[in-house]
């Protein structure tokens, strides 16, 4: 399978919005789309899934064009919505039909997820717990019927949870998700990005919109950074990270070093309380930097050499552009 | 013309246009029988019609109704009486009116229930959830299928009930005087004899005059972004449905003369063709030359809708009026889907 994304291009007057996008999935895994507000990433996604007209370009899959009828396709919206005053089964249930699943695979799917989303509550009757061994069961007090919850009755980011369900619920080949972390707590963030996980284990394709680099850069494998309709910077992350080079020392010590840094040449980029964000020029300089520590007996906690982060890389190349 | 066809039946056999349309159409359906509000709506509307024959026989028990005998004292010459319409004012009048009123009562709903429905899904940010399983004409058809479904249903379960009230109280009461009272106003069974023939027309033409407003309510609606446009929306076709109404209601004083005008006037003629037929103004052909234009009109309808649908329904924005509506059709074309 592999999807590939050819010379989008989408306009509205003069103004140009997506700027001849293109790229390619051979293989499963996470694609992401980053970029400034407004660079185009809504817009791609909205084009590839056929909802907004293109001016040119196409999308394919499998080299058919990508379409609800020629991919199953799983997508969260980065305008997340439920209906506020229909059950939540209902409409589960009903996203599930019009992804042609029946309504008893529906059921069982939904039955998954709720345990896996830990949302269990908001969609079933709560379970009687079991008299402990030894003693007869009471005759438990007559409870309220349940009622089915409704969406406007959740909290944010439990109907982000039944919104993902909603993605996932026709078990899609691939899963667009357009900043499927925003407004979660830590523990909801673990919760996604441990599905997300497991989507990526069973060779699922996705495509992810964020401005969490962090986020991104812990599951993607291939980047598209866009930047006023334009993409700035395109290719495999590991790729473009080895291009930069490792250039970022992060060095925390016991005894104040500044002047044995600057005396190697390296820029101080931050410090604080003998913990140092340094700018080498490459390899050499923070191997001599070291020797200099050493030679002068400092006591060295942390010296991490890396390249620079995908934070790091989206900041400068967005900079440069702008700066052109 | 063969081969524009052609590429239209192939265009949706690749985009799979309607897919997706039945389960819009069931779900609508559902949540419209689940709310709590048409729910009530609908028994007061069965109670009410259930009670009227009852209510009315009981009233009347005692009233003597004098049927109308046909004195003429009026002199006219031979050339008035030949030309002198066969159908009374009133008979006419009432006919009209209640047709029109009929009309007016299910496309006012339902135009209603269209444009709630679809701002609703809009305001919710479903709709690119919803758009990516289903295509935009397949969402709004089904849902303007679906509340044509629950109004038709509620208005046949409406005479039904009327029905069964009137055959239960003639068991034990004298209906008669309720068919008299009609008779009085000029509703006889000569001109209303509601046959098979009838409530095909009926029907047909209730249907027709349906799609004609429920596909402008349906463009309206997509044209708003959020539930303060709603009624902005709204008003607009309520002004279009009251206005085929008025027209109808203010011609029927003038008896057969505007029948052929009205009868083919698009939007108008959904109000007054039927009953034009039914008061012998109109022929069989007129009635389905009238019948052709609607159709003309929903299929024009329908084929803006269809290159608007999928910019509408993600447009945000102030409420889009038509002229930029039609703007946006035309830019439309231009792009590749």
């Amino acid at each position: 399978m592999s999807l590939v994304v050819r010379n989008l291009v989408k306009s509205y007057g003069d103004k140009v919005v997506v700027d001849n996008l293109s790229f390619e999935m051979e293989k499963p895994g996470v694609y992401a789309l980053l970029g400034t507000n407004g660079a185009g990433k809504t817009t791609t996604i909205r084009m590839m899934l056929d909802m907004l007209s293109r001016d040119s370009g196409e999308v394919l899959w499998n080299g058919e064009p990508l379409s609800t009828n020629t991919c199953n396709v799983g997508y969260l919206a980065e305008e997340r919505g439920l209906y506020p005053k229909y059950s939540l089964m209902d409409q589960l249930i009903y996203f599930a039909g019009l992804r042609g699943v029946s309504k008893e695979d529906a059921k069982e799917r939904i039955k998954y997820w709720a345990k896996r989303l830990e949302c269990e509550e908001y969609l079933y009757p709560p379970t009687e717990a079991a008299a402990p061994l030894g003693e007869k069961k009471k005759r438990a007090p007559r409870k309220k019927s349940f009622k089915p919850k409704m969406a406007d009755q959740l909290s944010k980011g439990n109907q982000q949870k039944i919104q993902f369900m909603i993605a996932l619920i026709s078990d899609p080949e691939l899963i667009i998700l357009d900043e499927p972390l925003s407004g979660l707590d830590p523990v909801n963030t673990d919760l996604f990005k441990g599905i997300i996980r497991e989507q990526i284990a069973a060779g699922k394709y996705l495509i992810m919109s964020s401005h969490q680099m962090a986020t991104v850069e812990e599951f993607c494998t291939d980047i598209t950074i866009l930047d006023r309709s334009k993409p700035v910077l395109q290719g495999n992350l590991n790729e473009i990270k080895k291009s930069y080079g490792r250039v970022n020392l992060h060095l925390k010590t016991e005894q104040d070093v500044r002047q044995i840094i600057e005396e190697t040449g390296a820029i101080v980029l931050t410090e604080k309380e003998m913990e140092y964000q340094i700018k080498v020029t490459g390899e050499q300089q923070a191997n001599e930097l070291l020797a200099n520590l050493m030679g002068k007996g400092v006591t060295i906690i942390t010296f991490d050499l890396r390249e620079p982060s995908l934070h790091e890389i989206f900041v400068e190349k967005v900079g440069e552009f702008h700066e052109e | 013309m063969k081969y524009s066809l052609k590429k239209w039946v192939s265009s949706m056999k690749n985009r799979k246009t309607f897919m997706g349309l039945g389960k819009v159409f069931k779900f609508t359906l559902w949540q419209l029988f689940k709310n709590k509000g048409n729910l009530v709506v609908f028994g007061i509307l069965i109670v009410v019609a259930m009670a009227a024959v009852p209510v009315m026989a009981f009233l009347f028990e005692d009233e003597t109704v004098i049927t109308q005998t046909g004195f003429i004292s009026n002199v006219m010459t031979m050339d008035e009486f030949l030309h002198l319409d066969e159908v009374s004012f009133d008979a006419r009048y009432m006919v009209q009116i209640f047709y029109s009123i009929l009309v007016l009562i299910v496309c006012v709903f339902s135009c209603a229930y269209i444009i709630r429905s679809i701002v609703e899904e809009k305001a919710s940010k479903l709709v690119e959830t919803l758009m990516v399983s289903v295509e935009s004409e397949a969402l709004i058809l089904g849902k303007i299928l679906a509340v044509m479904a629950f109004i038709f249903g509620m208005l046949a379960l409406t005479a039904s009930g009327y029905g069964i009230s009137y055959l239960v109280t003639g068991m034990f009461m004298d209906t008669s005087v309720i068919g008299a009272k009609m008779a009085n106003m000029g509703i006889t069974s000569e001109i209303f004899s509601l046959g098979p023939v009838l409530i095909v027309i009926i029907v047909v033409s209730l249907l027709l005059a349906y799609m004609q407003f429920a596909l402008i309510a349906a463009l309206s609606g997509a044209g708003c972004s959020n539930i303060e446009d709603m009624e902005g929306a709204n008003t607009a076709s309520v002004l279009l449905t009251m206005a085929g109404y008025i027209v109808t209601i203010i011609a029927s004083p003038f008896g057969s003369t505007p029948a052929i005008p009205l009868s083919l006037c698009p939007f108008i003629s959904a109000f007054a063709a039927p009953t034009y037929y039914v008061t012998g103004d109109i022929g069989i052909g007129i009635l389905l030359l009238s019948w052709a234009i609607q159709v003309v009109i929903i299929a024009a309808e329908s084929k803006l809708s269809a290159s608007l649908y999928d910019s509408l329904i993600m447009y945000k924005g102030n409420r889009l009026k038509l002229t930029q509506m039609l703007a946006m059709a035309v830019k439309n074309r231009k792009g590749v889907k």
